[in-house]
């Protein structure tokens, strides 16, 4: 039987779909069972998801900037094809 | 379009060609991730966004080559730590993913039976969409990501990228599998509990 501090260490892989078979079972039936781990793994997965929507914005100052810079870019990889750069 | 579906030949071959509408729905769902990235390895906004460009400028030259054995997300990561490698090394500098030697923000959580020796909230506050909607938490977020050390920063960005997979996280920063979850576990760990201080 898994304890609430093997649960914890197992959270991450939990939530994001990577354990499988019977590690898998393990834990959920840890979790049946352990309110407390239940609202750990949920917190866990509140924490990834609001990292990821964060991490997923543009950094303040590059906000609106988005058009400009391809362009840009596509403008330099033109000139780099037509003076046979790579 | 799905991230998914980078992988498509069709939306490859239409990269290659130059295609300004594919180029642009790539850009809009990596550029981030790779300046704050860079940022992180070079500690320097200007050469991070430098660095970028030149990236995104080899990922156009060279997306011919791409032969889909990682993900497409994973390709152009490889590309831009290489360069942001490359130039830590022209600084004097010498970057290392697998160091961190803050201890387990859980360490004391438990007691010697491992239980719980304080049982876990859920804030009904604590919801993706009530951070993202409030100026002074995203900025909150924000600076608690900016706070971690940079091996977990890094681990937590990379992680964050859809189409992102795991073992293209491990490659690109050169660290195990089992070094990626430690640090994984404690930036979210991290974050959790700075998330849990402002929200209480």
């Amino acid at each position: 039987m898994l304890t609430c501090k093997d649960v914890a260490h197992r959270a991450d892989a939990l939530i994001d779909g990577e354990l499988t078979g019977w590690d898998l079972l393990k834990l959920q039936m840890h979790l049946a069972l352990c309110g407390a781990c239940r609202r750990f793994v949920d917190q866990m997965r509140v924490t990834r998801d609001i990292s990821r929507t964060v991490l997923a914005l543009p950094p303040e100052d590059l906000k609106g900037t988005e058009a400009g810079r391809i362009d840009s870019l596509l403008s330099r990889l033109h000139d780099q094809k037509q003076h046979g750069g790579s | 379009m799905a991230p998914s579906t980078f992988k498509d030949p069709e939306f490859l071959a239409r990269l290659a060609a130059g295609d300004r509408a594919a180029f642009e729905q790539l850009f809009r769902q990596y550029n981030a991730g790779m300046v704050r990235l860079a940022t992180t390895i070079l500690k320097n906004r200007a050469s991070a966004e430098e660095v970028t460009q030149e990236a995104w400028l080899s990922v156009l030259t060279h997306i011919g080559q791409f032969e889909r054995r990682s993900s497409l997300a994973g390709w152009i990561f490889t590309i831009l730590v290489n360069a942001a490698r490359r130039r830590a090394v022209n600084d004097g500098r010498i970057v290392q993913f697998d160091h961190d030697d803050r201890i387990d923000p859980l360490a004391d959580a438990f007691d010697g039976r491992g239980r719980w020796k304080h049982h876990p909230e859920l804030r009904e506050s604590m919801t993706a969409e009530h951070i993202v909607a409030d100026r002074d938490m995203l900025e909150h977020v924000e600076q608690a990501i900016l706070h971690l050390p940079p091996a977990q920063r890094s681990v937590l960005i990379l992680r964050g990228q859809r189409g992102m997979e795991s073992a293209d996280v491990c490659r690109i920063l050169d660290i195990t599998d089992c070094n990626m979850r430690v640090l994984l576990h404690r930036a979210r760990q991290t974050l959790k509990s700075r998330l849990e201080g402002v929200l209480a």
